[in-house]
């Protein structure tokens, strides 16, 4: 039974080198640190990199629960308006003259209740969850809209609270980095290491047998959507308070950034698999992609805004992406058949 | 027949509306015995395989798992009381590595206080064993099922059976989407799994395959038991003829 045994130096690598989820995005993040560092001055220095990784962070968070989703088999596009409807609530709420600590305390279950909300939808009354999403991002940033009725809110002004909620520096670096960090670790173990996170591979990878295997299959998809909200909920949280404000508009779009990020580390849209390291370092590559677009003088220094540029580069960066990672899963069935 | 067997059916009837799928069959399995069962299309055969896995309750008859009376309403309960079924999609996850889908839904965990992680060594070490007891050649347990072959899915599906104590492994057309190679390793697995003391129940249209694996043979025509004879008197023409109800087996 066996052919194709990896016998052979040349083929020995190229097995090490296919196993490895997360190398399509590790080499297109090696190209472009180096193309921009050739065309930006000072791109490698910490002010940038803290930029880039501030920039990320607000990726990586929310990616962190919505990778468990994805792998999973469900998608969450509400995930944009989720992180504007939680600072909304929380600084109206301290607006009042609520304490700061309550205002938390009541605003971060609201990502909570959200992601029971689209979890319900895609559960219960069996949606696909690309349409349930689809209908609670506008229900969600409508509420947004309303509760701010438009304006924007300042952040409590709190120090303790602004400190850690985003607000702080530590070594140049946003507090929400060192969250992210946390969150990260969490995440990372619990798919790859823990009965929860293999109950996740298997439900996106084929529901059927996972369920006939004794699986709750319908617990895990709806802890995911719940961590998912709950995470895009805390992020806004994090990047309303650094900036000291919210408008209730904050984070459209956001979703199909956070798409990018995963799809580009490694983890399928279709689900059944994972990496949440993958999904960091997807999120890093958007923020050296939007860095080095903000920094670059473009075609001699024309005045188009640079977020035109952004978009068109990673709108390559998602196609050329993708083709790789495709190549790479050619590869390696050809190496891992035995 | 000297020893009890380890699964008897009695005069099971089974119902679709006004047709009879199942007339008053009796069905039994031995103890480390491979039973073949045959029939045309709409015998019944599935049907069977299916009342005995708990798909489907039976509208009349008994059934008795090593001398004891059983009901069974689903296949979670068949398979708590030994009898698993090898499905034809073979319920595996592409994307899992082979010992993770052998643990899949009883992961071993190794605990920290209150966490606790996979005990990935445990979940390695015992798949290799069980692999190594079967003489299943797979290079790496590490392989996710989407990089093996049809007979490769089929041996892990049946590993995973055999490591939780499956008394009697249900498989209807177990080879058909095999190539003449893994037909063979198939067979060796199933001639495998007999002499660690399970019984196996295959369906196939494949008389040859029946033949040459099978210790009896089991025979269905119109819902009824036309025939049950050990494969070493029979030939293929004669189950032939009674499948289709020809020769000395007319009506």
């Amino acid at each position: 039974m066996r052919k194709n045994n990896p016998h052979l130096f040349f083929e020995k690598i190229l097995y090490y080198f296919a196993k490895v989820r997360e190398i399509g995005v590790i080499l297109a993040l090696v190209v472009l640190t180096v193309l921009f560092s050739l065309s930006v001055t000072n791109f490698l220095t910490w002010g940038y990199m803290t930029t880039i990784l501030s920039y990320a962070t607000r990726i990586g968070l929310i990616g962190a629960g919505a990778t468990l989703l994805m792998a999973s088999r469900e998608i969450d596009l509400s995930v944009g308006s989720v992180f504007a409807i939680v600072p909304v609530t929380a600084f109206v709420l301290a607006e009042m003259g609520l304490n700061v600590w309550l205002c938390v305390a009541v605003s971060l279950p609201i990502g909570v209740l959200c992601g029971i909300l689209n979890g319900a939808i895609v559960l219960k009354l069996n949606l696909p969850s690309f349409i349930a999403t689809l209908g609670t991002m506008f229900l969600f940033r409508s509420i947004a809209l309303v509760l701010s009725v438009g304006g924007a809110k300042p952040a409590p002004s709190d120090p303790t609270y602004r400190f850690i909620f985003g607000g702080g520096n530590v070594f140049g670096l946003n507090t929400a980095f060192f969250w992210w960090c946390i969150i990260f670790a969490i995440t990372a173990i619990v798919l790859h290491k823990t009965k929860f996170g293999n109950w996740t591979l298997a439900v996106g990878g084929n529901m059927e047998a996972a369920r006939s295997m004794g699986v709750k299959v319908e617990r895990v998809k709806m802890i995911n959507f719940i961590v998912t909200s709950f995470l895009a909920g805390l992020c806004g949280l994090l990047y309303a308070t650094s900036t000291g404000t919210i408008y209730a508009v904050y984070g459209q779009g956001m979703e199909f950034q956070v798409i990018t990020a995963i799809v580009l580390g490694g983890t399928p849209l279709s689900g059944g698999a994972g990496t949440a390291l993958g999904t960091v370092l997807g999120s890093v590559l958007l923020g050296i992609v939007y860095l080095g677009t903000v920094s670059i003088r473009w075609f001699g220094g024309l005045p188009i805004p640079s977020a035109y540029v952004f978009d068109g580069v990673v709108g390559i960066l998602v196609v050329v992406g993708m083709f790789i990672n495709m190549f790479l899963e050619k590869l390696r069935r050809q190496v891992q058949g035995c | 027949m000297l020893e009890e067997p380890l699964v008897k059916m009695e005069s099971i009837c089974k119902f679709f509306g006004p047709v009879k799928a199942l007339d008053k069959v009796d069905f039994y399995v031995g103890r480390s015995e491979i039973v073949g069962l045959v029939g045309d299309n709409g015998a019944g055969k599935s049907t069977l395989v299916k009342v005995l896995s708990g798909i489907y309750p039976p509208d009349e008859g008994r059934i008795y798992l090593e001398g004891r009376r059983v009901e069974f309403s689903s296949p979670s309960q068949a398979r708590m009381l030994g009898i698993e079924t090898i499905y034809q999609d073979l319920a595996l996850v592409e994307d899992l590595p082979i010992y993770r889908n052998i643990f899949l839904g009883k992961e071993p965990l190794k605990r920290f206080g209150i966490f606790s992680i996979l005990d990935e060594r445990k979940m390695k070490e015992e798949s290799e064993k069980v692999l190594k007891l079967l003489k299943i050649n797979i290079r790496s347990v590490d392989v996710p099922v989407k990089y093996l072959s049809g007979g490769q899915r089929q041996s892990v599906a049946i590993a995973r059976a055999v490591y939780y104590r499956a008394k009697l492994l249900l498989m209807d057309e177990p080879t058909t989407q095999l190539g003449a190679a893994e037909v063979e390793s198939v067979l060796e697995l199933i001639r495998n799994v007999k002499k660690e003391g399970r019984s196996i129940v295959i369906i196939s249209h494949n008389l040859p395959m029946i033949l040459s694996v099978c210790d009896r043979v089991t025979v269905l025509r119109k819902g009824k038991v036309v025939g049950n004879k050990y494969t070493k008197d029979l030939t293929i023409e004669e189950v032939t003829d009674m499948i289709i109800g020809r020769g000395k087996y007319a009506e």
